[in-house]
């Protein structure tokens, strides 16, 4: 797949590399053509990604496709990538990843972009949903970054700010994500102590949430006397981050999450995240190494180091539920 | 014997000697007094406000922090968490009482820590007011109110004004105990006397020395002189080497000597002169100037000179710098060597931190033979100057040393420096007549080295506790340096020392003795052993465990150092006047051995003030008289030899003792802890004296009095 052009990048890559030039001496030419396949439109870590090449002063050609929370748009995404053949394919999301790549040991050529190397973001659980082999080794021609804290961390977190015996989850059975991380909390609940209730919302024909069941689902885990309303990641949850986050507080329900986006563009309590722009960043790093010339297989999925633990303060003088003086001094407060 | 004459002569000496030295004393003591008086005043003053700036800092600190909390939104009743995040501050603030999150009235919402009560009630009597705009300061404005301070006798209440949004939210109030102050306060009174003890006696040694050297020497010579030309001796004429009054008497005593050499010369030649003239009458001439040859010593060509002769009080003051700098570590040796890493060598770590004690005495004592033959070859002088070499390399490289064997190392290396100066310094005083030697040895041997001891405890110690362990080996070494340039600048070059002829077979022959030996193995062997053992070993790892600073420990050593020298002339004097030696030396180790026994009955610390003071004052009874117990037992022997011999062997077992004492000390102490290992080491005090009295009473016979030394 080396073409003449890809040779002499990658050429001048190895030369810029040993001589420590940015990326502007690299392309010697023609800019980079990233085929961009989103999901849920452009937000913040796409603009994490967008930047790192502009500060990286690499130029970029963004080919920007959005499947509108449509599934059923992705194979046609499938179909142009093959087409176009771009230098770098940019998966967004779980949904896209899953349906555009299909499991590492049993791609199928014809459904699945097998012959492009990709860099996925805000992918969850990429192992588990079989994305990748292992985190150190991907075992196909994909990589990325994870966008997630360990569940044990936010655990962690949950119980320095309050200790807690019982968690309650609403959830969508058709996201995937949200269905791993509620079976990797049942797997915490033995070890930490707590008792988990899950409970599944109910889905209109589109496979949708409904948002006027959320009050109702919030108000029976209110009633069973749960301490924490803990809101996994996944599309469907995000679209409805509002009503979610509401529900809960006027049940007087403190709600933890996994993104950012329940606590700093919704009503959430608080969370152990990571910012997307960041790692939105991190993928655009990633997705340097495999321009430079590097094998996805040979990047490793990583995430970044440092979370933020982060408070809407709002939240917490309407629910009157502080974290300790302690956890204050190094909280993020929105 | 001295006679009488002699001893008036010596007394004058020692008469002005005391005169000044009690002045300068009393000069000295007033001055401690009142210094130390302005110093504690002062020190109050200047230090209560650093605790109050202290308890600001500290409070502005975790103020900020309810600041944000109370920015964010959350009103300060509902801040959670609070006493889990003020307690790491009161664990790392020692002297901080208790901090006290109060609203803007002054009301205690949360709060950790003790004699909380105290705000509480000064709250409500109004001695704290903190609502309202009461009492604002010079230029102080509403919206930035500073910090209040409030005495609340036991307590400092320093109260931190919490400020959001230009209103005071709350405050936070610092409890400081005061008694942190006056302890404080305290310790430095107490450092500040020991240095002016240690000053006191410095001076005192430098003193001695300085009359020794500058007047006490000519006097003597002049003496000497003067008594030679009594007697009729004119064959000798002063060594001069001062330009001052004595010097210039000493030059005139030279220019009569001179010139009635010369004339003597001149009487000589004219009666040669006569025997060519006229034989008969130089016959006759010849027999009156025989005659006068024989009554009157003249020189023949050149005069012979007469030296000073060696003065005690020269080997003091550097006796008392190498005392003073060995003794800078005493106070912290096993806590340093505790510090280091320890080898794998199958011993528990207590007796490995005792070996660093112990190799040194067993080096001095296995190095005293060698260095009495190079004393004999090489004279005094230089072998202390020798013997400074190893003595401040092995300081300087224990100061970096890492390890429990390295360590080991540079003791053994310093040891045989000090062995050769110690065998030096008793080459110095064997050489002396006879009658001075033993006032000398007691006189200036005992009070330099225990002066110097304890003057270099206390200092070792508060040193240590100021720039290090380490830096304290490096200050060692540096006196070293003052001791041996005191050596090279002021002792005779070569003096020639007494002989000590094969040390081993006269040792043996010593011991052949049954009752020298057992003053040997009985007497003065166990007295080392508890010293070393309770003092060097014990008492360092124990106030260190009961929580004592370093300085503390420095102290209470430097009691015992105290005892000794208190009791040394008495000890000599009692055994003199009532010939009590070997009784005192019993009741030296009995007594010394019930004073551990205030360890089962009293608090740790007291006991221990009470068991050294009881040891150092038995110890510096017995020490004398050891010696003139057994010196009538030589004087059959070769005189001359015997009794440097005998020293020679006391202290052996002396140094043999002090070796095994950490050893056995470390033993007791794993077994059965530290106070009843001291109350055991007590134990083997009174059993040898027992010991000691049983083989004395049987061995003694019906014979009378060795105080006025007659051979039973």
């Amino acid at each position: 797949m080396m073409d003449r052009r890809a040779f002499m990048q990658k050429t001048s890559a190895a030369a810029g590399a040993l001589l420590g030039l940015s990326g502007k001496a690299l392309a010697a030419d023609k800019p980079f053509r990233i085929y961009m396949m989103l999901f849920r439109g452009w937000e913040e870590a796409c603009d994490g990604f967008r930047d790192y090449f502009a500060a990286r002063e690499i130029p970029v050609d963004l080919i920007v496709r959005d499947a509108k929370q449509q599934r059923s748009a992705i194979p046609e995404m499938v179909r142009e990538a093959k087409d176009l053949r771009p230098d770098l394919v940019y998966i967004w999301g779980t949904q896209n990843a899953v349906a555009a790549l299909g499991p590492w040991n049993a791609p199928d050529p014809k459904l699945h972009i097998t012959d492009l190397p990709v860099v996925f973001n805000i992918v969850g659980e990429p192992v588990e949903n079989r994305i990748v082999q292992s985190l150190e080794r991907p075992g196909r021609n994909a990589t990325g970054t994870v966008y997630v804290a360990p569940i044990k961390t936010q655990l962690n977190t949950m119980t320095a700010y309050r200790a807690f015996k019982r968690i309650g989850v609403i959830y969508s059975p058709a996201e995937s994500s949200s269905v791993l991380t509620v079976k990797a909390l049942r797997e915490a609940s033995g070890p930490f102590g707590f008792e988990l209730l899950a409970m599944q919302a109910p889905l209109n024909a589109a496979k949708a949430l409904i948002p006027e069941s959320l009050p109702e689902l919030a108000q029976a885990l209110k009633r069973q006397q749960t301490d924490w309303l803990y809101i996994p990641t996944g599309t469907t949850l995000q679209v409805n981050r509002i009503a979610l986050t509401n529900a809960a507080l006027e049940v007087r329900l403190p709600t933890f999450a996994a993104t950012e986006r329940f606590i700093r563009f919704a009503n959430g309590l608080a969370g152990l995240v990571c910012r997307y722009y960041s790692i939105g960043q991190f993928t655009g790093f990633k997705a340097e190494q495999i321009l430079r010339g590097m094998k996805p297989e040979a990047i490793p999925v990583q995430t970044l180091n440092r979370f933020s633990f982060i408070i809407n303060m709002r939240t917490a003088n309407t629910l009157r539920f502080y974290p300790p003086l302690s956890m204050l001094s190094y909280a993020d407060t929105v | 014997m001295t006679t009488r004459n002699q001893r008036g002569k010596l007394r004058i000496e020692e008469t002005f000697t005391f005169s000044l030295l009690t002045f300068a004393l009393i000069v000295l003591i007033a001055n401690a007094v009142v210094t130390s008086r302005l110093a504690h005043n002062l020190y109050e003053r200047e230090i209560t406000p650093e605790f109050n700036r202290e308890a600001e800092v500290v409070g502005r600190t975790v103020a900020a922090q309810f600041a944000r909390a109370i920015e964010l939104g959350i009103r300060p009743e509902d801040l959670v968490g609070v006493e889990e995040f003020l307690a790491p501050t009161l664990v790392a603030q020692k002297r901080f009482d208790y901090l006290l999150f109060a609203d803007a009235t002054g009301k205690v919402l949360f709060g950790k820590g003790r004699n909380t009560v105290l705000y509480t009630e000064a709250v409500n009597q109004g001695t704290i007011s903190l609502a309202g705009p009461a009492a604002l300061a010079l230029g102080e404005k509403r919206e930035t109110p500073r910090v209040r301070v409030f005495d609340l006798g036991r307590v400092m209440n320093t109260a931190v004004p919490i400020v959001v949004q230009g209103e005071v939210q709350g405050w936070l109030n610092v409890g400081v105990d005061r008694s942190g102050i006056a302890d404080l306060a305290v310790e430095t009174r107490w450092d500040i006397l020991i240095i002016l003890l240690v000053s006191l006696l410095t001076a005192v040694e430098i003193l001695a020395f300085l009359t020794g050297r500058s007047i006490m020497t000519p006097v003597r010579l002049i003496r000497v002189m003067s008594e030679k030309l009594a007697q009729g001796d004119w064959s000798r004429r002063a060594a001069i080497a001062m330009r001052d009054e004595a010097g210039h008497h000493l030059i005139a005593l030279n220019a009569i000597i001179d010139q009635v050499n010369g004339q003597w010369r001149r009487l000589r030649w004219k009666a040669d002169e006569l025997a060519r003239v006229n034989p008969a009458l130089a016959a006759r001439a010849r027999r009156v100037v025989d005659a006068v040859g024989r009554d009157l010593k003249f020189a023949p060509e050149t005069a012979q000179l007469e030296r000073p002769g060696p003065i005690p009080a020269i080997a003091r003051a550097p006796l008392f710098v190498y005392a003073f700098a060995e003794q800078l570590s005493a106070s912290f040796i096993p806590l340093f060597a505790k510090t280091l890493q320890a080898p794998d060598w199958g011993l528990s770590i207590g007796v490995l931190i005792g070996l660093p004690i112990s190799v040194f005495f067993a080096v001095v004592a296995a190095s005293a033979p060698l260095g009495g033959i190079l004393v004999n070859r090489l004279g005094t002088r230089w072998i202390i100057m020798l013997g400074s070499v190893p003595a401040i390399i092995g300081y300087v490289m224990a100061a970096q040393t890492t390890t429990i064997p390295d360590f080991l190392l540079w003791r053994c290396v310093t040891a045989i420096g000090y062995a050769l100066i110690a065998i030096a310094c008793w080459g110095y005083l064997a050489s002396l007549p006879n009658p001075d030697r033993r006032t000398g040895e007691i006189s200036v041997f005992i009070p330099a080295a225990m002066a110097g001891a304890v003057c270099g405890t206390a200092i070792g110690a508060m040193l240590a506790d100021r720039i290090g362990y380490r830096a304290t080996y490096l200050v060692s070494a540096g006196l070293v340096v003052v001791a041996a340039f005191l050596v090279w600048r002021y002792m005779e070059p070569k003096i020639a020392a007494a002989g000590r002829s094969s040390a081993l077979r006269s040792t043996l022959g010593v011991l052949r003795n049954p009752r020298v030996a057992a003053i040997v193995i009985f007497g003065a062997m166990p007295a080392k052993i508890v010293l070393t053992g309770l003092l060097l070993y014990i008492v360092p790892l124990f106030l260190s465990e009961l929580g004592a600073g370093q300085p503390v420990i420095g102290r209470i050593m430097m009691i015992y150092g105290l005892a000794v020298l208190l009791a040394v002339h008495f000890g000599a004097r009692l055994s003199d006047r009532f010939g009590t030696a070997a009784s005192q030396i019993t009741w030296a180790g009995i007594l010394t051995g019930l004073g551990t026994v205030a360890l089962g009955v009293m608090q740790p610390v007291a006991a221990l003030i009470v068991a050294l003071v009881i040891m150092g004052l038995c110890q510096g009874i017995a020490s004398a008289p050891m010696r003139s117990l057994a010196a009538p037992l030589f004087e059959r022997d070769a005189a001359e030899k015997a009794p440097a011999t005998l020293s020679g062997v006391i202290a052996q077992a002396e140094f043999v003792g002090a070796a095994l004492g950490p050893v056995i000390a470390a033993i007791l102490v794993s077994a059965f802890g530290y106070s009843h290992a001291i109350i055991a080491l007590g134990g083997l005090s009174v059993a040898t004296a027992v010991v000691f009295l049983l083989i004395e009473g049987l061995l003694k016979g019906p014979a009378a009095n060795l105080g006025n030394r007659q051979i039973p």
